[in-house]
C-alpha cells in the first residue's frame, strides 16, 4: 500500500491515461471508455464461454472428467460456483466499509419489487412476461435501490442510525412486498410459484439463461475490481483522503454498491433473497483470518466463494433432497470455521501457537537473566577478581525459584528447554550452569535490561526503585536499533561496558548462600 | 369489511401483544445500534425450532420454543464471541451467524420433512400465520382463549417486569455502558438478560404472528419514537403506543383496504383482504414516515416552517429598512410622509426576494401596523413602522461605523457585513455600540445615522 501512495493523486481513467486535468464531458468518456466498454465486452465474452461451453462438442472431453458431463450439473455447479466468486470478489469492499448488512436490507428490498413487477406483468402484460426473470430482476432492482436511497436519506436527515435504517428499509419494505405477495396468490394466473421459490432459492430449476446473467455479473465484477482496485482500496481505508486526491467518491460509492445488487438480484433465484447475503459475507469474513493484504484477501475470498457454490452444489446433488442455497452458505459457513480456526493472520490456533511460543521465549529470557544476575552477584560477594571465570558457579533451584514467582514444575520445564537450546547445562546434583552461549546470550539480555533502566532513571526521571518492572516486560522487545539508540543517549563511557552495572546497587540477600548450600537438587 | 368478533379480534389482540412487547424491547436494540438483531434472531432460530421438533418429534409449541430460544441466545453469544475473539466487525460477524443458522436450519428441517412425514414448512415460520391464531384455542380459567395469545401475554408481562424492573439501570447501560460499570452495574449480565428476553419475545412473537411483524417492531415504532422525543421515557411510551397503534390500524387496513381499492378491477376484484403482519409492517413505516416529515423541531416541515419563519423575519426588516431609506432619500425625514408609497414589484425587485416571501412579508408588515397601503397597490410607512426601520437602520449605519473605526474594514465591505448584523441586533446592544462609538452622526459613507432624539442627550 504504502508505495502506491504517491499515485494515488492520480485517479480514475483520467490517471490510467496520462491526462491530470480532464473535463467532465472527458471524464466521463474515459470512464465509460476504459471501464463499462470493457466491461461490456468481457460481459459478452463471459456468455459467448457459457454458450461454448454448454454446445461445443469440442468442449466435452474437457468438462467430463470434472464432473461437468450433466447438462444441468454444469449449469448448476457453475452458477454456484461465478456467483460465490463474484459474491467474494464483491463483498470484501463491503467487508472492509462495514457494510455487510446492507445486503441483507437490500435483498429484502427487493420481496416488494419482484412482486410488483409481477403484478404489474400480469395485470398489463399478460402471465407471459411475468414469467421472464428478466422483468422480476429490473423490479429488484428498481427496488433495491429505492431501499438504498431510502437508507441513506433516512442516515443522512433525520437523528436516526445505520442500523436504524437497514432495519426499517428492511422490514417495511419485506412487509410491504408480503402484501403484495398474499394479492399475488389471489390473481387467476399462475406462476406465485416461482415466486416464492426466491425467497429460499431453488438451484436446481437454474436454466441456461441463469447461468448466463450469472457469468456476465461475475465478469464486470471481477473486471471492475481489477481496475478500480486502487481506488476501492482508498475509499476502503480512508474515504476523506480519496476525496481530497480527486477521486468522485460518491460516484465509486454508487458503483461499489451497483455491483453488491447486481450479485444479490442474480443469485436470488439459486439461493434466495435470505441466503444470497451470505455469499457477500462469509467469504470475505474468512479471507480476512487469513492476510492482512487487501489484493490477497480479494482473491482469496474470491476463491472460497467459488469453493463454497461449488462443493454445495455438489453435496446436495448427492443427497439429493437437500436445499442447495442451504448447502452452498453451510460449506461457506465450514470454510469460515475452518479460516476462525486455522487462519494464518488471526486464526486462534495460530494466534495461541504465537502466543505460547512468546511466552515461553520470555520465560526462558527471564530464566537467563535470573541465571546471569545471580552469578554477578555470587562473584562479587566471593572475589571481585576478574580471572576466576563466573561460568563455574553453580545454581540451584531454589535460590532461582525465590528471584521469579515460578512453580517447580515451571522451571524445571524452561531450564529443560534452555538446555535444549545450548544455552544451559543440568549437573547431576540439579544445579545449572550456564554455556558460553548461554552465557553471551543472558549479558545481552541484562545489559538491555540495563539500558532501559538507566534510561528511564536519568531520562525519565524516575525513581530507582521503580524502574525494574517496567524494564522487565520491555527488555524481551528491544530491538538492536533500539539498543544502539539507547548506548548513544546513555554516555559513551557507559556503552563500553559490556553489561552495564546494575542500578539497584543493594547487595544480594545476605542468606544467598547459606540457601544455596542447603538447596535441593532440581530433580 | 368484513369483521368477525371471533376471528378479527383476537387477530388484532395478538398483533398488539406481540407489537407492545417487541416495541419496548426494540426502544433499546435501537439505542444500543442493535436494531439488526432482531432481524438475524428470527432467522437464526430455525434450527433450534427444528431441533426441538426432532428430539420430541411432536409439535407440541414448548420443546421447539425451548429450542429456538436457546439458539436466539446462542446468536448474540456467538456474534460477540466472534467480534472479540475473532476480530470480525460486528455487523459481519451477525450476518455470518444467522445466515448459517439459517442454512443449518433449512436442511434440518428438510430432513425432518422427509423423515418424519411432517409438514414444518419454513415458509410458514418466515410469515408466520397471523391469520391461524384464533383456530388454536385452549381454555385459561373459565375463558376460551387462542393458545398464541395466552404466550403472548405472558411473555408482555414478563418483558414489562424486567423493564420496569431495571429501568435505570437499562437506561444507564443503553447510552453509557463505561459509566454503568463504575457505577456497579453489571452491564455484561444485563445485557445478555436483555439479549435473552429480545431472544424469547422474538420467538414467541414470530411462531404466532410471523417474523416479519418482529423485525418490523423490533425498530420501526421505537425509531419513530426516537425521532419524536427527546425524552427517553417518552420514546418508550410512544414506541409502544405506536405498535398498539399500527397493530390494530394493520389489520383494519389489511381487510379494509382492499375491497376499497380494487373495486373497480376485474382481475383484483375478487382481493379481500391481504397479509395482515405485512400490513402491520407497512402501517409502521407510513407512521415513521409521518415522524420524519412532522416531528417537532426535527421533521421536515417543522424544520421548513422555522426557516421559512427566520426568512419572513428578515425580509420584513429588509422591507422597512429599504422603505424608510427611499424615504429619507426623496425628503427630509421630519415631515410624516405620505408621498413615500412605493409599489409591491419595486420592493420585490429591489430586495431581489422571491414573490411569495416579499408578500408574506408584507401581509405581515401590515397586520402589525407597520406599514399602510395607499391608493394603487402602493404601500407606506405607518409612524410605528418608521420609528422600527430607524432602529434598523441605525444599527445598521452604527455597524457600519464600528467595522470601519475598530476593524478597519474597507468601505466598499462594509455594507454586505452590516446588512448581515442589523438583524441579530437588539436595542441594548445598538445602545452600547452607540455609547462605544462616542454616538457618531453620520456613518462611513457620509450617510445620517437616524436618530429619535437628533441633538442627543449630552
Amino acid at each position: 500500500m504504502g508505495s502506491d501512495g504517491g499515485r494515488v493523486g492520480l485517479s480514475g481513467p483520467a490517471g490510467v491515461i496520462g491526462v491530470r486535468s480532464v473535463s467532465g464531458v472527458g471524464r466521463v468518456i474515459g470512464y465509460l471508455l476504459l471501464l463499462l466498454v470493457p466491461a461490456v465486452v468481457l460481459a459478452w465474452g463471459a456468455d459467448r464461454l457459457v454458450l461454448w461451453l454448454n454446445s461445443s462438442e469440442a468442449a466435452r472431453p474437457w468438462l467430463e472428467p470434472i464432473g461437468l458431463g450433466r447438462y444441468n450439473t454444469r449449469i448448476v455447479v457453475l452458477a454456484a460456483g461465478l456467483l460465490g466468486l463474484a459474491g467474494g470478489v464483491a463483498g470484501t469492499f463491503l467487508l472492509l466499509r462495514k457494510r455487510s448488512l446492507v445486503t441483507d436490507a437490500l435483498a429484502h428490498a427487493m420481496l416488494p419489487g419482484v412482486v410488483g413487477a409481477f403484478m404489474i406483468s400480469v395485470l398489463f402484460f399478460g402471465g407471459e412476461a411475468a414469467r421472464s426473470m428478466g422483468v422480476l430482476m429490473f423490479g429488484a432492482v428498481v427496488a433495491a435501490l429505492l431501499g438504498m436511497g431510502l437508507i441513506m436519506l433516512i442516515r443522512d436527515q433525520t437523528r436516526l442510525k445505520e442500523d436504524a435504517a437497514l432495519g426499517i428499509v428492511l422490514s417495511v419494505f419485506y412487509g410491504g412486498g408480503v402484501v403484495l405477495l398474499s394479492m399475488a396468490q389471489r390473481l387467476p394466473e399462475a406462476g406465485v410459484a416461482g415466486l416464492e421459490s426466491l425467497l429460499l432459492g431453488r438451484a436446481a430449476s437454474l436454466r441456461l439463461e441463469d447461468l448466463r446473467m450469472v457469468a456476465m455479473v461475475a465478469a464486470v465484477v471481477v473486471w471492475l475490481t481489477v481496475v478500480l482496485f486502487k481506488e476501492f482500496m482508498l475509499l476502503c481505508f480512508d474515504r476523506g483522503f480519496a476525496a481530497s486526491a480527486g477521486m468522485a467518491v460518491t460516484w465509486l460509492d454508487v458503483l461499489m454498491m451497483s455491483l453488491v445488487i447486481a450479485v444479490t438480484v442474480v443469485g436470488l433465484k439459486a439461493v434466495g433473497l435470505i441466503l444470497v447475503i451470505a455469499l457477500l459475507i462469509i467469504p470475505p469474513a474468512s479471507g480476512r483470518f487469513w492476510t492482512d493484504r487487501l489484493g490477497a484477501m480479494t482473491v482469496l475470498s474470491g476463491v472460497l466463494g467459488l469453493v463454497s457454490g461449488v462443493i454445495g452444489v455438489t453435496l446436495s446433488s448427492h443427497y439429493a433432497d437437500l436445499p442447495t442455497g442451504a448447502v452452498i452458505v453451510l460449506s461457506a459457513g465450514s470454510l469460515f470455521l475452518v479460516s476462525v480456526m486455522f487462519g494464518r493472520k488471526r486464526g486462534l490456533i495460530p494466534g495461541a501457537w504465537r502466543h505460547m511460543r512468546l511466552k515461553r521465549t520470555i520465560g526462558i529470557q527471564n530464566l537467563l537473566r535470573a541465571l546471569y544476575e545471580q552469578m554477578e552477584s555470587k562473584c562479587e560477594a566471593a572475589e571481585p577478581a576478574a580471572d576466576r571465570p563466573i561460568g563455574d558457579s553453580r545454581l540451584s533451584r531454589k535460590s532461582l525459584m525465590k528471584r521469579r514467582s515460578w512453580s517447580g514444575g515451571h522451571l524445571r520445564r524452561l531450564v529443560r528447554t534452555a538446555e535444549s537450546r545450548g544455552w544451559l547445562r543440568l549437573n547431576a546434583d540439579g544445579s545449572v550452569v550456564l554455556t558460553a552461549s548461554g552465557r553471551s546470550e543472558a549479558a545481552q539480555l541484562t545489559r538491555r535490561h540495563r539500558l532501559w533502566e538507566m534510561y528511564l532513571i536519568t531520562h525519565a526521571d524516575i525513581a530507582p526503585s521503580h524502574v525494574d518492572r517496567d524494564a522487565d516486560q520491555i527488555e524481551h522487545i528491544l530491538g538492536v536499533e533500539m539498543v544502539d539508540e539507547l548506548e548513544q543517549l546513555l554516555n559513551a563511557e557507559r556503552a563500553q561496558i559490556p553489561v552495564p552495572g546494575s542500578p539497584h546497587l543493594q547487595p544480594e540477600e545476605p542468606d544467598e548462600a547459606k540457601v544455596e548450600e542447603g538447596g535441593e537438587g532440581l530433580r | 369489511m368484513n369483521w368477525t368478533h371471533e376471528l378479527d379480534t383476537w387477530i388484532v389482540v395478538a398483533g398488539v401483544l406481540s407489537a407492545v412487547s417487541c416495541a419496548l424491547l426494540g426502544t433499546f436494540l435501537v439505542l444500543r445500534r442493535l436494531s439488526l438483531m432482531g432481524d438475524a434472531i428470527s432467522h437464526a432460530v430455525l434450527p433450534g425450532l427444528a431441533i426441538g421438533f426432532l428430539l420430541t418429534s411432536s409439535r407440541e409449541s414448548l420443546p421447539m420454543f425451548v429450542g429456538a430460544a436457546v439458539v436466539g441466545v446462542l446468536t448474540a453469544v456467538m456474534t460477540q464471541w466472534l467480534v472479540r475473539r475473532g476480530q470480525v466487525e460486528e455487523s459481519a460477524s451477525l450476518g455470518v451467524v444467522f445466515t448459517v443458522l439459517f442454512a443449518l436450519g433449512l436442511v434440518l428441517i428438510e430432513q425432518a420433512a422427509r423423515d418424519q412425514h411432517v409438514d414444518l414448512d419454513a415458509k410458514c415460520v418466515l410469515f408466520g400465520a397471523i391469520e391461524t391464531v384464533p383456530l388454536h384455542l385452549m381454555d385459561v380459567g373459565s375463558l376460551v382463549i387462542p393458545t398464541a395469545v395466552f404466550w403472548l401475554a405472558v411473555v408482555l408481562v414478563v418483558d414489562v417486569a424486567f423493564v420496569a424492573a431495571f429501568y435505570k439501570e437499562l437506561k444507564i447501560c443503553s447510552f453509557d455502558p463505561m459509566l454503568a460499570e463504575s457505577q456497579g452495574i453489571r452491564a455484561g449480565v444485563l445485557h445478555y438478560a436483555l439479549m435473552s428476553l429480545v431472544a424469547v419475545t422474538t420467538v414467541a412473537a414470530f411462531s404466532s404472528v410471523g417474523s416479519i411483524l418482529v423485525i418490523a417492531m423490533l425498530v420501526v415504532p421505537a425509531a419513530a419514537a426516537h425521532l419524536l422525543t427527546d425524552r427517553f421515557g417518552w420514546t418508550l411510551i410512544l414506541a409502544v403506543v405506536l405498535a398498539g397503534v399500527a397493530g390494530v390500524l394493520g389489520h383494519v387496513l389489511a381487510i379494509g383496504l382492499p375491497p376499497v381499492l380494487f373495486a373497480g378491477s376485474e382481475s383484483l376484484g375478487g382481493i379481500e383482504d391481504v397479509s395482515t403482519s405485512g400490513m402491520m409492517a407497512v402501517v409502521t413505516g407510513g407512521m415513521l414516515l409521518l415522524a420524519m416529515i412532522f416531528a417537532p423541531q426535527r421533521g421536515v416541515v417543522p424544520r421548513w416552517v422555522d426557516r421559512f419563519g427566520v426568512s419572513v423575519r428578515v425580509c420584513r426588516e429588509d422591507l422597512l429598512a429599504l422603505m424608510y431609506r427611499l424615504e429619507e432619500r426623496s425628503r427630509p425625514l421630519t415631515e410624516p410622509a405620505d408621498s413615500g408609497q412605493l409599489a409591491k414589484r419595486v420592493l420585490r425587485q429591489s430586495l431581489g426576494t422571491s414573490r411569495l416571501l416579499t408578500a408574506v412579508a408584507l401581509w405581515s408588515l401590515g397586520r402589525r401596523g407597520m406599514v399602510e397601503p395607499t391608493a394603487g397597490s402602493g404601500r407606506r410607512l405607518t409612524q410605528e413602522g418608521r420609528s422600527e426601520a430607524m432602529g434598523l437602520v441605525k444599527s445598521h449605519r452604527l455597524w457600519e461605523t464600528y467595522l470601519s473605526r475598530h476593524l478597519g474594514m474597507a468601505d466598499d465591505r462594509l455594507h454586505l457585513a452590516a446588512e448581515k448584523l442589523e438583524h441579530q441586533t437588539g436595542e441594548t446592544l445598538a445602545d452600547r455600540l452607540d455609547e462605544e462609538l462616542d454616538r457618531p452622526t453620520t456613518d462611513p459613507h457620509g450617510r445620517l445615522v437616524p436618530r429619535s432624539d437628533p441633538e442627543g442627550k449630552r
